[in-house]
Formats: structure tokens, C-alpha cells, sequence
């Protein structure tokens, strides 16, 4: 009797256990293809022209994490289609944010900046040189070269050989690629306060106030760069090489939910 | 080019004069009638320092006297110089010749007012003659001095056509430099309006011209611009600093200028004058700015203020459904083109439309004045009869209104259907690339392939990054750990036991008290070492013989090495007969010699 009742209980613990791998196995499925889904819908939305349907398929999957360089970009036609170029260029650049290489997100944003007359903002040579590598690629370069530097250093000075000369070539050479990604890296640190007026014309202030003076006139898209922030009000780096207050609602960062 | 000597030439030009003195000696017979004397002056207003010339003309005369002297009250009078000039007539077929004597007097005036220089009584050919008397005004006015002072060789000043503007309002404004037209001089650089609360156009090349200003003559300079202001109340435009550079007549040495000078007027003469720096200072002005109304301020208002026109024009005028009409739209006339916006659709209602483009072309340099066109594309999306209309708004300055002008709604012949929905074969992957090039205006389309989701967060805003930044920093502190503390090698610590060993059989052999199987004991030990050290070789394999060939030495001391190794072997192999007796000092230093000689010679390899 008791040997039935144990051989019962094991076998309802196999059972429960099966049940509950089998629940994660189609979780985890159905993780993976919910997003794959809502693409596909955002698509089919834009291909029959329902542009507001595909545009909040599109933020929907960008809410889940899965906002990829694709997604942005598509979520930029969107937004131009619904009549919207200053989202569409954020949208693009987030895009190029995640993918410096996007090539339709780099011909649509200059399109669209030349359409809206939007201002950029001036790059300086080290901006430039940031633009060549992606983010992450400085950042891996810098820390390689860094620690290839350390490394020698230290083989140079446990060293016993009397020329070293082959290994201070190499810390030297190291040292430089490390100090150029240094500068990119600075350069992509400061771009992370970047924004993009998405009001169809707004005006920066002189002044936290709608009374205040205008310092400059932003059209669509126009880049800025944010400094600070003050109520409602956005102090920002101009591409005329001023500075100036902006309202919040106008303009909307780059990197999402950095403040 | 010299001609050639020619007696006959030379005869025939002096025959010539002879008869040209004959006939004028004749003419001055002919022609001697009674002298006239006349006084003048060559202007008849001066100023205090200024000389003017007087001249007493004689004419007639064949001699003429001591020149008089003439004073006047507040007139400094000095009789200068004499000259005289003849003059050959012919009438009626006859010669007349007339010589005229001018006697010059400089006259400088030391103080203002009206003077009569009276009549002066000049002796001529015997008899005198008397001139009228001439006034000489003397006015308390810089406008007729040639002496310079510099702060008053030009001026600057602001001008605008109107004080009272509107925010926004474009103005022409001009920085405007005069320099006296005597002065040579150039612009250095460009003036830097001063003043807040406006924006300015670049300032273009200036244009130059000459105007005349309080009786005086200048080269006048405009800088023109636009300003248009950014906030309302007071408005202090300048003031305005423009640089220039100008040769400046300075003093002559000996003080007063003659009149007399050949060399005419200073200020075409650049070694009288002197090259300075100098600045022209325009004060500044004050405009009064008014804030635009909102009250009728129109809903696609974009901040232009000035005076324009509009136009709109669309083609092709026959279209299908879905296909494009180009807009092209004109705004003409003057103000903030800067703040002219694309108008807008009056109801966009059937139509698809799309950002448009835009381009200036400027009248002038400053952008006041020109046509700005806007290129905007729209789709009619159902069958519609007339282009839409379009409405441009802006303010207007003259008129203190908004002011919003309408398009023409010009005829359209659309055919086909309604839009249909775009095919699904659109989501093919061929649809990836760039857009039709029927539409190059128009964005590239969607992307169909989804791709990984990326992170804004730079790498190095990331924790892994970190993590393996620490794992690497504990890699280099353990390499460099280990390599610190690392063990020396055998071989080393073979050498360092040889040199140990070395320095303890040298301490041995200089002590004094040491038998003689242990001296040569002690030195064959040392020449061992010393050898195996230098070599490389084990010490125990190390002969006499070695030694000898590991080191240059001369045949006494090769000799003496081979004494210790006998020595030595004898002490160890064949009992050690002379091991108990003392070294004697000699012997001693004769081997330790040799040693220190080995061990030069092996340091020296």
C-alpha cells in the first residue's frame, strides 16, 4: 500500500515538473516570437497606409526593449509619412545611434534635413574622427590599446634583455591608437546629450520665458545639444554656436530616457 | 639720337635769332605806352595763419623801383620775391611786346576780421603809380585751412530709415565713414556693429563715392546691412568703431607753409605727409522696438515680417490619381526671409502632401529684398477639380496688420480611381532598395528584415565592460607579480656560489699564518674559479694547463701557475711533504701576483 502511495507521488512530481518546463519552454517561444509578430504587423500596417496603427506597432516594440536600428528606421518613415519630419529625423538618428553604418537612415535623415531645412550642429575634427568606428568599437580600441601599453610597460621593466627597443615601439604605438580613441570616446561621451527638435518650428530663448528674446529659430529636426534642464525649459547648445532655452516638448534627446 | 654738325645749319639759326632780337627791341620801341599797376590778391578769404599772396602787377614798365612796404593792423605783410614775364603781340601786322614786373608779398592774417590793404605807391620807370585798395576777410573757420587735426580728418555715423520698428521687422541699416577727399586713406576692416538684442546680416563690400558736407568735400564709405531686432522696448544699435588708414599732411619745418611753393598742395605730396592709424567713432542710435500684436495674429503666422507678394503655380495640370503635382510657390518683396516659412495648404483634405524645399535668391547682399520659392510636392489621393489653395501669412510693418495672401485655385483635370491600398508584393525584399527614381524627392522605403535589438549605452556605460577591464587590471598585476619574484636560474646561482667561493679562498690566501699546502691549496682554487667563471667551465675540470690558455700570460707567470697546480697535487696525491711549512713572503707575493694578473686578464675578456 505505502509502496503504491510513493510510486504515485513520484510519478505526480514528474508530471507537475513536465508541465512547468513545458509552460517556460513556450514562455520563452512566445518571448521570442511576440516581437518578431509585431514587426510584421507594423509592416503590413505601413505597406496599406495605415501610418498611425504601424507607428504605435512600431513604439510598441521599441516599450519591449526590441528596438532595433530597422525598427527606428522604419518608425522614421512612419513619422514622415504621418507628417512628422523632426520625429522622423530622431528617428533616424537613433537609428544611426545603433548603427552608424545604416545606409537608408543616413539618405533619408540628409533628405529630410535638406527638406526642412534643419540645422546641424558643427563638428569639430575629433567629432569626426569619432564618426569613423562606432561607440563600442573606440571603446574596445582604447581599452586594448590601453592595456597593451600596460602590459608592455611591465614586460619592459621585469625585463633582464638590455634593448628593448622592439617592445617601447609597440607601447608607443599602442599608446597612440589608445590616445585617438581616447578623444573619440570623449567626443561620443559629450554627443550623448544630443537632441533633435521634433516641433515643426520652435524658437530657442534667451530666457527660461516665452517673453524672453529669441536667440535662434529652430526649424524640424534641427540638432541641439542639451546642457540643462529647468522646469519645462531645455538649455541647449545651438547649431548657430549660441545658446538658448527651449521648451521641453520641442525637443527630445537622441538616447531615450537619458536625462 | 645726336645730329650731326652742320656749319651751314648752325649760320642759319643764329641769323634767325639776330632777326627775332631786332624785331623785339623794334616791338618794344613800338609798344612803349604808359605802365599800369594792379593789386591782388589770390583769394579774398583766409583764415588766422593762413598766408595769402599778394601781388602788385606792373605792366609796361621797363623798370620798376625798391618794392614798397605795406602794413596793415593784423596783417603780417613781407615783400617775397619779384617776377617778371614779357609778352609778344602782333597786330594789324605789326609787333608789340609788353613786359609785366609782379612784385609778391606774402600776407598772413593774426586775427579775424574784415582788412583793407590800402593803395601802394610802386616807382616805375621813374615815376609812381598807385594800386586800388583790396580787402582781405579773415573768418574764424577751419574749412579753407590746410593744417590738419587728425580727429577732425573724417567722421562716422549710424543710419537707419525709420526708428520706430516691430520685432522681427528687417531694416536696412548703413555704417557710414567720411573722410575729407584730401586725405589719402583705406578702410582696414570691416566695422563690428555693436549692440544687443538684434540679429545682423553679414556686412558686404562697401561702396565708396564723394559728397560734400558743410561746404566741405569727403569720401564717404557705406557699410549697409539688415538688422532686424529680436525683443521689444529700446534698441541701442552701435556705437561703432571703423578703423582706417590715412596719410595725414604733417607740419613743414620752418613752421607757416609758403605760398610761394612750387611744389603745390601737401596732400599729393607723400613726403609731407604721414601714414596714421585712426578710428572714425559713430555713436550710437536708439530704436524704439514694439512686440508684434496677437490680436488677427494668423495661425500659420511663421514670424515673417515685412512686405511681400505670393504666388503658387502647379504642373503638370493633368494628372491621375496618385500622381504628383509640383507646387512651386514664390514669396517676393522685402523683410525677414530668414522667417518666411513654406506656406501652408488651405485644406489639405484628398491631397498627400510632403515637406517642401526651399531656395532663396537675394535682390541685394544683405538678403532684404528677394524671392524666396518654396518646391512642394502633393498627391491628389481622389478625383479633384482645381489645385488647392495655398495661404501665406506675415506681418506688416506699414500697414501695423497681419496680412494673409491666397493662391489661385487654378484648374486640375485628376483621372483615375481612388488611391488604391499599396500591393503586398510591396513587402517583397526587392522593395528594400532605394526608392523608384520616378520619385527622387521622396524618402527610401521601409526596411522588411528585422535586426537585433541594440542598446543606446555606449560599451563603456556598461557594467560587463567594467568586469572585464578588472579581470585584464588582475592578469597585468599578476604578471607583473610573477615576473618580480621569479626565481634566478641555475646557473646563476652556480656563478654567484663560484664567486662566493672565490672571495673565501682570497680571504684565505692573505692571511699570513697560512701553511703551504693550504696557500697553493687556496691559489689553485682561485685560478679554478676564476678560470671556470670566465670560461663557463666546471672548476673541477680546470688544469693548469686551462688556466694558462684561458688568459694571456707571460712565461713566469704561466710558470707560476703551473708551480701551484703542482703544489697542490703533490699535497693532495703524494702526501704533502712541504705542507706544514710556512710560505715565505717573497714566494707569497710572486703568486699572488699572478693571480691578480689572471684575474685582470679575465676581467679585460
Amino acid at each position: 500500500m505505502h509502496a503504491i502511495d510513493a510510486r504515485c507521488l513520484i510519478q505526480r512530481r514528474v508530471r507537475t515538473r513536465f508541465v512547468w518546463a513545458l509552460l517556460l519552454t513556450v514562455l520563452g517561444l512566445w518571448q521570442s516570437v511576440a516581437p518578431a509578430a509585431e514587426f510584421e504587423d507594423a509592416i503590413q500596417y505601413y505597406d496599406q497606409g495605415k501610418f498611425a496603427e504601424a507607428k504605435e506597432s512600431y513604439e510598441k516594440l521599441v516599450e519591449k526593449g526590441a528596438g532595433s536600428a530597422n525598427v527606428y528606421y522604419n518608425l522614421g518613415n512612419t513619422d514622415f509619412r504621418l507628417g512628422s519630419p523632426g520625429r522622423a529625423i530622431l528617428d533616424y538618428e537613433r537609428a544611426l545611434a545603433l548603427n552608424p553604418r545604416h545606409p537608408e537612415a543616413r539618405a533619408n535623415l540628409k533628405l529630410l534635413r535638406d527638406k526642412t531645412a534643419a540645422k546641424v550642429l558643427p563638428l569639430s575634427w575629433n567629432e569626426h574622427l569619432a564618426d569613423k568606428l562606432s561607440p563600442d568599437a573606440w571603446a574596445v580600441l582604447a581599452a586594448v590599446a590601453g592595456w597593451v601599453v600596460l602590459f608592455t610597460l611591465v614586460l619592459i621593466i621585469t625585463s633582464r634583455r638590455r634593448n628593448d627597443s622592439g617592445r617601447w615601439a609597440l607601447a608607443m604605438f599602442a599608446a597612440m591608437i589608445g590616445a585617438a580613441a581616447a578623444v573619440s570616446l570623449s567626443s561620443i561621451a559629450r554627443n550623448q546629450n544630443r537632441a533633435v527638435i521634433i516641433a515643426q518650428q520652435t524658437e530657442a530663448r534667451l530666457a527660461p520665458a516665452q517673453s524672453a528674446g529669441v536667440a535662434e529659430a529652430l526649424p524640424a529636426g534641427t540638432q541641439v545639444r542639451v546642457l540643462s534642464e529647468r522646469g519645462e525649459w531645455v538649455y541647449c547648445e545651438l547649431p548657430g554656436a549660441g545658446r538658448g532655452w527651449i521648451p521641453d516638448g520641442a525637443v527630445e534627446r537622441v538616447r531615450p530616457g537619458r536625462s | 639720337m645726336f645730329s650731326r654738325y652742320s656749319p651751314l645749319r648752325d649760320g642759319a639759326v643764329r641769323l634767325g635769332l639776330v632777326f627775332l632780337l631786332t624785331l623785339a627791341s623794334v616791338a618794344t620801341m613800338a609798344g612803349a605806352a604808359e605802365p599800369s599797376v594792379r593789386a591782388h590778391l589770390d583769394r579774398g578769404i583766409s583764415v588766422i595763419g593762413d598766408p595769402v599772396v599778394l601781388q602788385i602787377r606792373i605792366t609796361g614798365a621797363r623798370r620798376v623801383g625798391d618794392p614798397p612796404q605795406i602794413s596793415v593792423d593784423g596783417l603780417d605783410i613781407q615783400y617775397a620775391n619779384q617776377g617778371s614775364e614779357r609778352q609778344v603781340r602782333i597786330e594789324n601786322g605789326s609787333f608789340s611786346s609788353e613786359q609785366t614786373i609782379t612784385l609778391n608779398y606774402q600776407v598772413v592774417p593774426q586775427r579775424n576780421g574784415s582788412f583793407t590793404i590800402p593803395a601802394v605807391v610802386v616807382e616805375a620807370d621813374g615815376k609812381g603809380y598807385s594800386t586800388k585798395p583790396i580787402v582781405l576777410t579773415v573768418q574764424p573757420s577751419s574749412a579753407t585751412t590746410g593744417e590738419f587735426d587728425t580727429d577732425k580728418i573724417g567722421y562716422a555715423e549710424i543710419v537707419v530709415p525709420k526708428k520706430t520698428l516691430y520685432v522681427g521687422e528687417a531694416t536696412p541699416i548703413e555704417v557710414r565713414i567720411y573722410v575729407d577727399s584730401r586725405v589719402r586713406w583705406g578702410a582696414v576692416t570691416m566695422p563690428d556693429l555693436g549692440g544687443e538684442g538684434f540679429t545682423k546680416q553679414k556686412i558686404p563690400e562697401p561702396h565708396k563715392e564723394q559728397v560734400e558736407r558743410n561746404g566741405r568735400d569727403y569720401d564717404m564709405l557705406a557699410f549697409k546691412t539688415v538688422i532686424a531686432p529680436i525683443r521689444s522696448g529700446k534698441l541701442t544699435v552701435g556705437p561703432c568703431e571703423i578703423p582706417f588708414r590715412a596719410q595725414v599732411p604733417r607740419a613743414r619745418r620752418g613752421g607757416e607753409r609758403s605760398p610761394f611753393d612750387i611744389f603745390g598742395d601737401v596732400f599729393s605730396d607723400p613726403f609731407y605727409a604721414v601714414t596714421q592709424d585712426l578710428k572714425a567713432k559713430a555713436d550710437a542710435i536708439e530704436l524704439t522696438v514694439k512686440p508684434l500684436p496677437l490680436l488677427g495674429k494668423p495661425e500659420d503666422f511663421s514670424g515673417a515680417v515685412g512686405n511681400f507678394e505670393f504666388s503658387a503655380e502647379g504642373s503638370p495640370r493633368q494628372v491621375k490619381i496618385g500622381d504628383p503635382v509640383t507646387m512651386k510657390m514664390r514669396v517676393t518683396g522685402r523683410g525677414n526671409f530668414d522667417r518666411v516659412g513654406a506656406p501652408v495648404i488651405g485644406d489639405a483634405t484628398g491631397w498627400r502632401t510632403y515637406p517642401p524645399s526651399s531656395s532663396f535668391n537675394a535682390d541685394d547682399q544683405v538678403n532684404y529684398s528677394g524671392t524666396k520659392t518654396f518646391e512642394e510636392a502633393i498627391i491628389p489621393e481622389t478625383k479633384k477639380t482645381a489645385l488647392p489653395m495655398f495661404c501665406f501669412s506675415f506681418f506688416d510693418p506699414a500697414k501695423g496688420r497681419y496680412v494673409t495672401l491666397n493662391s489661385e485655385a487654378a484648374p486640375l483635370v485628376v483621372e483615375g480611381e481612388a488611391l488604391p491600398a499599396p500591393s503586398p508584393a510591396s513587402a517583397s525584399p526587392e522593395s528594400n532598395g532605394p526608392a523608384p527614381a520616378a520619385q527622387p524627392a521622396d524618402i527610401i522605403g521601409i526596411r522588411y528584415d528585422r535586426d537585433e535589438p541594440g542598446a543606446f549605452a555606449p560599451l563603456y556605460e556598461r557594467r560587463e565592460f567594467w568586469f572585464a577591464q578588472g579581470a585584464a587590471g588582475l592578469v597585468l598585476l599578476s604578471v607583473a607579480g610573477l615576473r618580480i619574484r621569479r626565481r634566478p636560474d641555475a646557473a646563476v646561482l652556480a656563478k654567484a656560489a663560484l664567486r662566493q667561493e672565490k672571495a673565501a679562498a682570497w680571504r684565505r690566501l692573505r692571511r699570513t699564518d697560512l701553511g703551504h699546502g693550504d696557500f697553493f691549496d687556496a691559489a689553485a682554487r682561485v685560478a679554478q674559479i676564476g678560470t671556470a667563471l670566465a670560461t663557463g667551465c666546471a672548476p673541477a675540470g680546470i688544469d693548469a694547463a686551462a688556466v694558462r690558455s684561458s688568459a694571456h700570460l707571460d712565461a713566469e707567470a704561466a710558470e707560476t701557475i703551473d708551480e701551484i697546480f703542482n703544489a697542490r697535487s703533490e699535497l693532495h696525491y703524494a702526501g704533502g711533504g712541504n705542507g706544514e711549512g710556512q710560505v715565505s713572503a717573497a714566494e707569497r707575493e710572486r703568486v699572488l701576483g699572478v693571480l691578480r694578473q689572471l684575474e685582470n686578464d679575465h676581467a679585460r675578456n
